[in-house]
């Protein structure tokens, strides 16, 4: 059996609209190209062979990010990411020069369940309530994991900082 | 939190343009794969689940759990049926007592009913000997029991009355002068 053109199509567009984002959800967790790379794969694989039924393109996208999140956490709960000794040494992420370095490398530092919602938030834009809907979670405990994110992540610039000076 | 710049570049992350082949490659190679086998287990699993359905309501609907089978001297008693019955059918049985004679029935239930006779007497037998003896007994599998009549008792037809799990039947011995032997009816209770 072959995917139906239709299919394939769908998929498609459905990678173009979404895949960008899945994969610096998924990178922003794993700390990898390659990780990301085949976390994003699974999650299409997952997505074509359950064929879910989704309300709006809202219920979709709440999928495909919940869907990422679990496989990011299942590939570093089962010790599958590829381990780096400590952020300095990962070469397969943007340079030095790249703002995005500092971003990422200040969210990987943050305990996952507090990334993931800085990550939605402060970097992908997305809303308290849309986090909410998309991680199945109330709004409360994401307003909490925001706050206590930014705490941390305050934390970790401070302390940078004066290390640096 | 973060600035401008830093938001900037974290969304100038995009995946890599070889992802994009690899993914619809994968997909259409190795999920369809997945699809049919998850679908050959449902169906797999559907078809034994109906296979124990049937078994399990065959057995229920047929078997010792469901309708009695009720046989006379190896001979099978249908529903609303009848058969005669001569004390030369009966091996063990009889002695002659007036111008009837008293005569035992040999009757095979296969199930699980309560019987209860209007007159004679039941000797169940089990393991070649009698085991019960009176006028009510509950079978429970398959059970052999020897209906006895004596003589004053035939000149009405007597009733066994057969409570089974879903229905009741009555069993009615009736000597038949004429034809000197015995009518065996097992029908529906009125």
């Amino acid at each position: 059996m072959i995917l139906s053109q239709d299919n394939r199509t769908r998929l498609a567009a459905v990678y173009d609209r979404y895949a960008d984002m899945l994969f610096r959800l998924a990178l922003s967790h794993t700390m990898s190209r390659e990780d990301a790379e085949d976390a994003v794969q699974d999650v299409f694989t997952k997505y074509i062979s359950t064929s879910p039924r989704f309300r709006d393109d809202e219920h979709e996208r709440a999928w495909l990010v919940r869907v990422t999140v679990n496989r990011c956490h299942d590939l570093v709960k089962r010790g599958k990411i590829r381990m780096h000794d400590s952020l300095e040494d990962i070469t397969d992420l943007p340079s030095e020069e790249d703002y995005s370095h500092g971003v990422l490398k200040a969210v990987g530092e943050l305990p996952e369940k507090y990334r993931t919602a800085i990550v939605l938030h402060y970097l992908e834009g997305f809303s308290v309530e849309e986090i909410s809907g998309m991680l199945g979670i109330s709004l409360s405990a994401i307003k909490m994991r925001l706050s206590r994110g930014r705490e941390l992540l305050k934390n970790s610039m401070t302390d940078e900082e004066e290390n640096d000076v | 939190m973060f600035d401008e710049k830093e938001i900037a570049a974290y969304r100038n992350i995009s995946a890599p343009s070889d992802l994009r082949d690899k993914v619809l490659s994968s997909c259409m190679a190795e999920t369809p794969k997945r699809n049919d086998l998850r679908k050959f287990t449902r169906v797999i699993s559907s078809i034994a689940a109906c296979l124990l359905l049937a078994t399990v309501l065959t057995t229920y609907a047929f078997g010792s759990y469901g309708d009695l089978d009720v046989s006379v001297s190896d001979r099978v008693l249908n529903e609303e049926s009848s058969l005669t019955f001569t004390t030369q059918d009966n091996g063990i049985a009889v002695a002659a007592h007036r111008e009837i004679p008293v005569t035992t029935i040999p009757l095979t239930f296969d199930g699980h009913a309560t019987l209860r006779v209007s007159g004679g007497v039941m000797n169940v037998i089990e393991d070649g000997e009698i085991s019960y003896i009176g006028t009510e007994y509950a079978t429970d599998g398959k059970t052999l029991v020897y209906w006895t009549v004596s003589g004053d008792e035939t000149s009405q037809a007597l009733e066994m009355t057969v409570i089974g799990r879903f229905k009741t039947e009555t069993i009615i011995l009736a000597y038949d002068e004429t034809t000197a032997a015995w009518v065996v009816t097992r029908e529906q209770a009125k």
